[in-house]
């Protein structure tokens, strides 16, 4: 009984600390911003179309990105980029909210204030360089 | 014949020939260019990346920047908040320690000499001194202005330094004061 006991404890510590290993890697920060493009463009894309349930989707998808990203910044403590990914999330949640609830013009107008997260972060963090890669500045 | 149609003219080639000098002279240290050139790669210590794994590439602006020390140098500063009292980095080792931690810190360097005007005319000016063990010393009166990397606050604050160079150009020992009490932030 006892040894059943054991068994299960440890199997349970390998599977949480597997868990905590894959979970707490972050993914490379060029493969988190391509995906933000794209689905930056099919949101506005279905909110133009009045696709709500998929424009919702997008949102919620884009805040998940954007969370990423925040974790990203977070161990630097760099506070204008952590700002600008948590004013992000909250812009898509408005986005969320009001696509959900076929709310159309209030959608819209949250999504073009997401625009000002982006840029400010790109002014501030992304450098362009003669190969049209990118660096992130500190 | 021959001699003495040519005897003038070897004896005069031989006088206008210059002697070999005993020891090829040093070139003369230039403290301007020694110290612009401090200031040049202190600035550069902003001029790095975040990998998109999440790793602070410093190592090359920072190298650059210890290349301009000689190997028992001395990197002497104001205390911070986690010393007491004046602070003292030693050798490549500690200097480069130093400048990392500076570059991780501070963001948009604009480190500058300042500059003086009399008589409509400004200038730099570079306080110059000769020790007697070779070398050369020179101080100049700088603005320090920089942005924290992590609230974005930027400021400007007066200070000095003083070096003493080698023979060779390299930095012996920097002395950095900086007037924490006449820090002034910037607003955007």
């Amino acid at each position: 009984m006892n040894s059943k006991i054991a068994r299960l404890v440890i199997g349970a510590s390998v599977i949480s600390a597997v868990a905590m290993t894959v979970l707490g890697q972050s993914r490379p920060y060029d493969q988190i911003m391509k995906e933000v493009g794209p689905a930056y463009a099919n949101l506005k894309k279905n909110l133009d179309a009045s696709a709500f349930t998929a424009a919702a989707q997008d949102a919620a998808k884009l805040e998940a990105l954007f969370k990423e990203t925040e974790s990203f910044w977070t161990p630097f403590k760099t506070k204008d980029a952590l700002d600008f990914a948590r004013n992000a999330q909250t812009g898509l949640q408005a986005v969320n909210v009001a696509a959900r609830h076929n709310n159309g013009q209030k959608a819209q107008a949250a999504y073009n204030a997401l625009g000002k997260s982006c840029k400010g972060c790109h002014d501030s963090h992304r450098e362009s360089m003669p190969d049209k890669s990118f660096r992130i500045k500190p | 014949m021959i001699y003495r149609t040519f005897a003038p003219l070897l004896l005069f080639l031989f006088f206008q020939t210059p002697k070999p000098a005993d020891k090829p002279a040093e070139p003369a240290l230039q403290p301007e260019s020694l110290v612009d050139q401090w200031f040049i790669r202190l600035n550069a210590l902003d001029d790095w990346y975040i990998s998109f794994t999440g790793k602070e590439e410093t190592d090359a602006v920072v190298d650059k920047f210890v290349e301009l020390y000689s190997d028992d140098a001395f990197h002497e500063v104001q205390p911070n908040e986690n010393q007491l009292g004046h602070v003292v980095f030693h050798g490549h080792e500690g200097i480069k320690k130093w400048a990392t931690d500076f570059a991780k810190k501070h963001v948009h360097l604009a480190y500058r000499i300042d500059y003086m005007t009399r008589n409509e005319k400004p200038a730099q000016l570079f306080y110059r001194a000769m020790p007697p063990w070779g070398g050369v010393g020179a101080a100049v009166e700088f603005s320090a202005v920089y942005t924290n990397r992590e609230d974005r606050k930027r400021f400007m604050i007066p200070g000095s330094a003083f070096f003493v160079f080698d023979p060779s150009g390299k930095i012996q020992r920097v002395r950095i004061y900086m007037l924490k009490d006449e820090a002034e932030e910037i607003e955007p």
